[in-house]
């Protein structure tokens, strides 16, 4: 475990980034002195990620989808953020193909890392998502939504109907996904 | 949104990504940025002393003089630098805000200087931090009462007042007797009689001469009429000037109520029961146990004394801590005298004949004051009553100056906390308003947009600037994101908003909700609540909403992210169909027009054209829930729904989102 309040954290030096990244020397500047005036200690925590991303989403609760979002982002599983992750991770979304954008969201979904995506797995990342709506929504909210939604997306998703979802099926499933494919492309330029 | 939050909205837009797969409709478009420039460092020249900051750290708050464009109106070309003629020190704390997020304000400073600068600036006082809020508020309110203070003494100073009535100018006379020589006069003489009346009281008593008989007459008796006639000369004096005063109280309700009228009536009441009562025999022993309230008119020198009402009011408001120094005492004597009872049982001829006797010993040795008149005799008496005189040098002896030095601790300290917490009520009233704008605003460009695509659809262009409104990129991004979480889920956000009415039909994967039974839900609910609270306040409007959600969902939220208190239950929102409807705005009974009224100015003008127009009515809501509070009996809501489903008009076109 990382002290955050004692150590400050250093990123990697900006040449590697550079190498490690798809972003422009401006641009990588750009972001660590966002990141450095957010956290001076360079490093972020998973209880300062879950109250700065719920900021975004003040009608819900975003906690439990920022802890899935925080350990997809956190490639070396030490318990918090350091730029490197942080710009590694927004490098792949932003400047990625579209190989490595599925091959993170896989990532995101299949919460222990396994390389399957059980049901179980794909209904707790839907219920978190449900969760940031809130409650005061419209069509309510029902309790069988997220399940329904689980069940929609793994008739799509597994082919062979093993239960388990892998890279595969979702990579091929997607790809023949136009709305899919199309949406994930809506984010190229913010950075 | 904080400066803070925006610096990290890129990310979770980025993170975004991660709800592609498992949204089964098309994303919305993102917002396009028009000029994208690069980071770039300005100039900021505050009186010859230059500061330089990246130009998106003071976008962040686009709605202030050096985040809006408003700072191009400083621009130099020639020095190519933004020049402001103000302090530069303050100038440093603001800028700091926008670095930093948090207004902090410097002790050196002058309030009203500094004051002045956020107001050129645009910056709410509100923002300051934590850290420097409450001694901003203690100078400003300090500054203010200085103001109000020197306006009185210049007001007093002046001859010329505007007009005051009779009344008024003499309760101003009495209230400050150094207006006029003629309220000079009248308080050095009810000054005096205060003292003739107290003398004469004390006087009375003693003993003067004797009579034949060997009998010492107090002088009371022996001058009783000389006596009498002075009593009855301050008392008409005081009954005079009290009824003076309530003539001139602005408000008699509450002078009555005062102290000092109240000790007033003390003083001279006896007088007149005394009068009253002389004929009795019977009760003229109670009659001259009243007499012992004329001391209270020495009470009534703390009119003439500012220091006596200070004291008075430091007493009441140390109440609480002399209060537990009384009771502790209590129970210490009462522990001693039990103690000292049962040690001096067995002795013969003890004066501690019963614990209550005791206590006067447990006082007396207490209080160091040892009359010597109750002495214990047995040793363990002795014993005990050592320990008993050097406890109470303790119970007493310290405490006293600890709480006199308290008091005045403790009682700035009290009237601190008492005004935090007021101020933290209210400034999380403000934080809560904010982050009710924040998703109405939301929702208001959302609606924007798609009144966007509508109207390219319909053609009407030149009514596209009324619609877009000057939401900042970032805003403006922020809610591209709540949208794509919105078609991911295929929920949308319900927040309320008598305009918000862009009814969408939904496709595929969530149900429609038949307006009418949606509307009946929430008409019962707030039926049901509105016997109970029935004051129209914001309140009530929590509640009411409260029970409308968690009667459906049976949870209630329990996240300080949720803004759900101040949502309140309104419209309805579909997704990806727009109704756009044809308003007769004259048809509409009054209630309605008057929430038309909050209409965007924009969409009015477009009633007047005969085609389609983008008037935007709410549907037919409860008008319990309007959000001005405007109060409606309950009885009248079903019919006033159902006159409202009646004169919408037909005129119904469905338009398809892209």
């Amino acid at each position: 475990e990382v002290e955050l309040s004692t150590v400050r954290h250093q990123p990697e030096e900006l040449e590697q980034l550079l190498a490690q990244t798809k972003f422009t020397k401006t641009e990588l500047q750009s972001l660590y002195r966002g990141f450095k005036n957010e956290c001076p200690s360079g490093l972020v925590d998973e209880d300062t990620f879950k109250l700065i991303y719920s900021q975004f989403f003040p009608q819900g609760d975003a906690s439990t989808y920022a802890h899935f979002l925080f350990d997809a982002f956190d490639a070396d599983r030490n318990g918090a953020l350091c730029f490197q992750d942080f710009v590694v991770g927004l490098s792949v979304l932003l400047r990625g193909t579209v190989h490595q954008k599925l091959k993170w969201a896989f990532n995101l979904y299949d919460i222990n890392k396994d390389g399957y995506i059980t049901k179980e797995e794909m209904l707790e990342i839907m219920k978190s998502i449900y969760d940031m709506m809130g409650r005061c929504t419209h069509p309510t909210l029902r309790d069988s939504a997220p399940a329904e939604h689980v069940e929609l997306f793994f008739q799509k998703m597994d082919r062979n109907g093993d239960g388990v979802v892998t890279f595969e099926e979702f990579l091929e499933t997607c790809q023949k996904d136009d709305d899919i494919m199309s949406s994930m492309q809506i984010f190229e330029n913010v950075i | 949104m904080a400066a803070g939050v925006a610096a990290w909205l890129p990310f979770a837009r980025a993170a975004a990504i991660g709800w592609m797969p498992v949204a089964n409709c098309p994303m919305p478009l993102a917002p396009t940025e028009k000029n994208k420039r690069q980071d770039e460092l300005i100039i900021l020249n505050v009186s010859g002393r230059r500061f330089q900051t990246w130009r998106t750290t003071l976008e962040r708050y686009p709605d202030t003089l050096l985040g809006s464009t408003e700072k191009e109106f400083f621009f130099n070309e020639d020095t190519k630098e933004y020049f402001f003629d103000r302090d530069p020190e303050v100038f440093r704390c603001i800028l700091n805000f926008y670095r930093t997020g948090k207004l902090h304000y410097p002790r050196y400073e002058c309030i009203s200087a500094y004051d002045e600068e956020l107001a050129f600036y645009g910056i709410l006082p509100e923002i300051i931090g934590d850290c420097c809020y409450e001694e901003y508020k203690d100078r400003k309110r300090e500054n203010a009462e200085r103001l109000m203070d020197d306006n009185d003494s210049e007001n007093n100073q002046e001859g010329s007042m505007p007009s005051l009535s009779f009344r008024q100018t003499m309760w101003r006379a009495f209230e400050n007797p150094h207006t006029s020589t003629l309220a000079l006069v009248f308080y050095y003489v009810t000054g005096f009689f205060i003292a003739v009346s107290v003398i004469t009281n004390v006087v009375e008593t003693v003993p003067c001469g004797t009579v034949p008989g060997n009998k010492e007459l107090p002088c009371g008796e022996r001058y009783a009429v000389a006596f009498f006639c002075l009593d009855t000369a301050c008392v008409m004096i005081f009954t005079v000037e009290y009824l003076l005063r309530l003539f001139a109280a602005p408000s008699r309700y509450r002078f009555i109520r005062s102290v000092m009228s109240i000790i007033d009536v003390v003083a001279i009441m006896p007088y007149y029961i005394g009068l009253v009562m002389t004929n009795n025999e019977d009760v003229s022993g109670a009659f001259v146990t009243l007499r012992v309230f004329r001391v209270f008119r020495i009470f009534k020198f703390s009119r003439h004394s500012q220091g006596l009402r200070i004291l008075g009011y430091t007493l009441k408001s140390c109440a609480s801590e002399l209060g537990f120094l009384l009771f502790s005492l209590t129970m210490a004597i009462i522990i001693f005298a039990t103690v000292m009872f049962y040690a001096e049982k067995g002795s013969s001829a003890s004066k501690f004949t019963s614990i209550p006797a005791s206590f006067w010993y447990t006082i007396v040795t207490m209080t160091t004051l040892g009359y010597g008149d109750m002495v214990p005799k047995t040793i363990a008496g002795k014993i005990f009553g050592s320990i008993c005189s050097l406890s109470g040098v303790l119970v007493i002896a310290l405490p006293v100056p600890v709480i006199v030095s308290n008091f005045s601790r403790i009682y700035h300290q009290n009237q601190r906390a008492d005004k935090r917490r007021a101020q933290k009520k209210a400034r999380l009233a403000r934080i809560r308003v904010a982050k009710t704008g924040s998703s109405n605003a939301y929702l208001h460009s959302k609606r924007n947009g798609l009144l966007n695509e509508a109207l390219e659809l319909t053609g009407s262009t030149e009514d596209e600037q009324h619609m877009t409104k000057g939401t900042s990129l970032i805003e403006s991004q922020h809610h591209h994101l709540l949208h794509c979480l919105e078609k991911t889920t295929g929920l949308s956000y319900l927040v309320d908003d008598p305009l918000l009415s862009v009814r969408t039909s939904t496709i595929k994967n969530h149900e429609f909700i038949d307006e009418q039974l949606f509307e009946q839900n929430c008409m019962e609910s707030s039926m049901q609540n509105y016997p109970s609270s029935r004051s129209p306040s914001l309140s009530s409007h929590h509640g009411l909403t409260t029970s409308c959600c968690s009667r459906r969902t049976k949870k209630t939220t329990h996240l300080p992210n949720s803004s759900v208190p101040a949502t309140r239950l309104r419209s309805m929102q579909e997704l990806s169909t727009i109704h756009i409807q044809c308003s007769e705005q004259p048809s509409l009974t009054t209630s309605r027009s008057s929430l038309n009224m909050k209409s965007d100015d924009g969409l009015r003008p477009n009633c007047k054209t005969a085609q389609i127009t983008t008037a935007i009515i709410s549907i037919p809501t409860p008008p319990a829930l309007t959000p001005e509070g405007e109060s409606r009996p309950p009885p009248s809501s079903p019919s006033h729904s159902t006159n409202i489903s009646t004169t919408t008009t037909s005129n119904i076109v469905k338009v398809s989102a892209l």
